[in-house]
């Protein structure tokens, strides 16, 4: 894999620009035509206003919010597991936290106090990283912590499904789809001011682990020689994670693959040092989930196409490309 | 087994007597919309089992009626130890469970399940004929005939009026939503286009076409937490400032004297 001579400051203004670019294009996508001079000169009481500012702006903020989470978890697991296979989803953690998620608001958690969906969402991503470090070991192999994910994955799906069927709400069980596949339709403002501060929390303490990550490519003992602290470290990077995964699937459903994808397609941009990586896959992942929001705008406006459709259907098949040029550590 | 075929042998002697065309005296009911006309028609000493809805406010309408008559939950050990004489079924009730009842010598009468008011006339025609309550059917439709034609057609142009379903769902022509909020007074909003039936409409399209009056058709308790009714709180909604109106599930589940009661829910509201 080569290297490009990229700087870092040019790669990320790149992606910046596109974001730009992209959310621009977002705004203007949906199943009703804006007047944008009613959206922008009463933005409270005409009806396009309330549209562009309640509906879609909430709709394409969080698609960067979550995006970014997801594709700095995805670089952040990478770099602490020492593994390219990791990612939020295949790790199981997206699941877990929907399954809190799920919980907190099918049985009255969320009615107390709306802050308990993300708080719920957290518990279980928390549960499911520190679950997949113990069951795997940290010096696991490729194969052996994919396994391990896959089956929490599997478990978390089932206990959704088993938790939505006896939740009192006739509807819960109709609802499967958007907490196994997400989906950011109908998102308000409140859902982004309730995972906001969350994300954010969680955005700044991966990044203040990126030296670690860095040291930690040498090996743990070299990182610890290098005079790290590393069990602290970890955990504070595994809570950054809990932090972003589980605050962004209570408001947006399990979007798979953003978190795997992102980091792989920027590595060769930054060489590989896990803390270059780390802004860029944030980026990245907003830009790749505003896409995968443009596209479903685009296939089917107005109607129930979920969004994790979309980043399964990209996502997936460049999953098995990994798993082919891996091909050799996994057997 | 010498029970068994005794017990076949008397409800096939119940049977037979009820084909012999006197009014059926131990009925029970499999469907919500027969539970209610059943209570409506038929003294409740004549009733032997409802559903397991029959008797909850948020889904019948003659809850208060149906409370203490025995739930039979669709079983067909729930329905047979009290020996009915006539089972009235929908048309979407399970059909493994009306043959086995069938097979097991009972008389299953399958009811229509009206979706309008014009059928809904006939259909408890029909039915009062059935369970040997004619005049009181006839009665009871003169009554909602009576009470409909004291719904005041309003004047001026009709104004527009929107359903609105948990997950974004609304409702066009040949539903009974629709028919209420029409015959209430207002245009639909489903109806004007073009939907048939139930279909989805997104939250931008619901709110450019700035409807007068927002039917929420809450089909649970809200306090149950669900996305679905997340989204009939979003913030959005509110903005609009239309009126909204909780249409209370009793009033649109089936068709009936419930019906005209929802029609002039919604009329009050113009």
């Amino acid at each position: 894999m080569k290297t490009r001579a990229l700087g870092d400051g040019r790669l990320l203004g790149v992606l910046a620009v596109l974001l730009v670019l992209l959310f621009a294009i977002s705004l203007q996508l949906g199943p009703v035509a804006l007047d944008w001079i009613a959206a922008f000169a009463r933005p409270g009481d005409s009806v396009h206003g309330i549209i562009l500012w309640q509906v879609r702006l909430p709709r394409e903020l969080l698609a960067i919010c979550v995006g970014a989470s997801m594709g700095l978890s995805g670089a952040a697991l990478q770099g602490l597991l020492r593994n390219p296979l990791a990612g939020p989803d295949l790790l199981g953690v997206t699941s877990c936290a929907a399954l809190g998620a799920v919980l907190s608001l099918y049985f009255g958690l969320t009615a107390v106090n709306a802050l308990l969906l993300p708080v719920g969402g957290m518990l279980g991503a928390g549960l499911a990283v520190a679950l997949v470090f113990l069951l795997a070991g940290r010096n696991a192999s490729v194969l052996a912590l994919i396994l391990a994910g896959m089956a929490i994955s599997a478990i978390m799906s089932s206990l959704i499904a088993l938790a939505l069927n006896f939740a009192p709400n006739p509807f819960a069980v109709s609802e499967m789809m958007y907490w196994l596949l997400g989906s950011l339709a109908n998102r308000s403002n409140h859902d982004l001011l309730i995972a906001l501060p969350f994300m954010l929390a969680g955005w700044l303490l991966i990044l203040s682990c990126g030296r670690f990550l860095d040291a930690l490519t040498l090996g743990e003992d070299s990182a610890r020689s290098l005079g790290f602290d590393g069990a602290r470290l970890r955990w504070r990077t595994i809570l950054g994670v809990a932090l972003c995964v589980g605050a962004s699937v209570s408001v947006s459903g399990n979007i798979g693959f953003v978190g795997l994808v992102v980091p792989h397609l920027l590595r060769p941009w930054v060489g590989f040092e896990p803390r270059r990586l780390l802004l860029p896959s944030a980026l990245g992942g907003a830009l790749l989930l505003l896409a995968a929001d443009i596209a479903v705008q685009l296939l089917s406006p107005g109607s129930g196409l979920k969004l994790g459709v979309v980043t399964a259907l990209i996502g997936g098949p460049f999953f098995l490309h990994l798993v082919y040029r891996n091909r050799a550590v996994l057997t | 087994m010498r029970k068994v075929i005794a017990f076949l042998f008397a409800a096939w002697i119940a049977s037979a007597s009820a084909w012999a065309g006197a009014p059926p005296q131990r009925i029970a009911s499999l469907n919500l919309c027969a539970d209610q006309l059943l209570l409506m028609l038929v003294p409740r000493e004549r009733i032997v089992s409802v559903t397991d809805w029959a008797a909850r406010p948020e889904s019948s309408y003659m809850a208060a009626a149906a409370r203490g008559i025995p739930a039979n939950g669709g079983l067909v050990e729930a329905v047979l130890p009290t020996h009915p004489d006539l089972i009235l079924a929908g048309p979407f009730s399970d059909a493994t469970l009306i043959q086995l009842l069938r097979k097991l010598g009972q008389r299953v009468e399958v009811v229509d399940v009206p979706r309008t008011l014009d059928e809904a006339r006939d259909a408890i025609v029909h039915f009062g004929e059935l369970v040997g309550a004619a005049e009181e059917a006839r009665a009871l439709v003169a009554d909602m005939d009576a009470r409909l034609r004291r719904i005041a057609p309003p004047a001026g142009a009709a104004p527009l009026a929107a359903v609105y379903a948990p997950n974004g769902v609304t409702v066009g022509r040949g539903t009974v939503l629709a028919e209420i909020v029409e015959r209430a007074g207002w245009r639909n909003l489903g109806s004007e286009r073009g939907v048939d039936g139930f279909a989805a409409l997104s939250l931008e399209e619901l709110l450019i076409a700035q409807p007068r009056l927002i039917v929420l058709d809450v089909t649970a308790d809200g306090d149950a937490g669900s996305l679905a009714h997340g989204y009939l709180a979003h913030p959005a909604l509110a903005a609009l400032q239309a009126k909204t109106v909780v249409m209370p599930p009793p009033l649109s589940e089936c068709v009936g004297p419930m019906t005209v009661d929802a029609i002039e829910l919604l009329a009050a509201q113009r």
